[in-house]
């Protein structure tokens, strides 16, 4: 006949043990509850975007919902794959237009101080990336970039890379590396 | 920020990084103009809803995501590329 337990004394008496693969003696210890077994593991210092990936909060939820019905309706519209693919041309093209730029600067090595040159170069490359809403700066990127995109391209330029600010720049920056 | 700052940080990003990632660069602010304008658009309570952080580090991932095409990809690899990431 089993007595019930009262006491925690009782209760110590009425454990039972087994021996494992090991050898060890174990106690017996309760099944954990399946909400205890299933508890999510929370990394706090992942290297992904933790809250971003996997929503938390109802703000973040509904926040993400709407910016991916969106996007969704952004990248179902008829333009988004030619300017994408502009997008593509245009990163060349400003890409190349560094380029020359750094021939220059090397050109310079070759009669000035190494540091004087670079300064130049950044100059240089400053001036092209400030002035590309003229002619000219569309000039030196324009020849680099598709025909076929060349139109999208340069919409592109003036509606989105020169309103690029600081803290966007830095942001991706940031989180490239 | 002056226009200024703004033009030499964008020298100094292109200096320090890849074409790859001038890529990104362009495609998200690409996309973060266009959502915005969507969401405006749509609600202006949509906009206020959505946090800075949030929709900066949306447009990031699918700025990546756009620009993971190889080198001197055609019209063609875009479409598919954006096709396949409307499927998902």
């Amino acid at each position: 006949m089993v007595v019930p337990a009262t006491s925690h004394y009782d209760r110590r008496r009425r454990v039972r043990f087994y021996t494992d693969a090991q050898g060890r003696v174990r106690p017996i210890t309760p099944r954990k509850s399946h909400s205890q077994a299933r508890r999510p593991f929370l990394r706090a210092n992942s290297w992904r975007p933790w809250r971003i990936l996997n929503p938390q909060t109802p703000e973040d939820y509904i926040g993400h919902a709407v910016l991916e019905a969106s996007f969704a309706t952004l990248a179902a519209s008829s333009p988004f794959v030619g300017q994408v693919y502009a997008s593509y041309q245009l990163a060349k093209g400003i890409y190349g237009a560094y380029k020359s730029a750094r021939a220059v600067t090397s050109a310079y090595e070759t009669q000035g101080p190494v540091g004087a040159a670079k300064i130049i170069g950044t100059e240089l490359l400053s001036k092209q990336l400030t002035g590309v809403q003229t002619e000219l700066g569309w000039d030196l990127i324009g020849n680099r970039i598709d025909p076929k995109a060349q139109a999208a391209a340069k919409s592109l330029l003036t509606e989105c890379v020169e309103t690029l600010t600081a803290e966007e720049i830095d942001f991706v920056s940031r989180h490239l590396v | 920020m002056s226009a200024d700052t703004s033009s030499e940080r964008l020298a100094d990003f292109v200096t320090r990084h890849s074409e790859n990632d001038l890529r990104v660069l362009i495609l998200f602010k690409f996309i973060k103009t266009r959502v915005i304008s969507a969401l405006q658009a749509g609600h202006p309570r949509d906009v206020k809803g959505v946090g800075a952080q949030t929709l900066n580090r949306f447009c990031l991932d699918k700025a990546k995501r756009l620009a993971s095409i190889g080198k001197d990809p055609t019209e063609e690899d875009v479409r598919e590329l954006v096709a396949s990431l409307i499927k998902k």
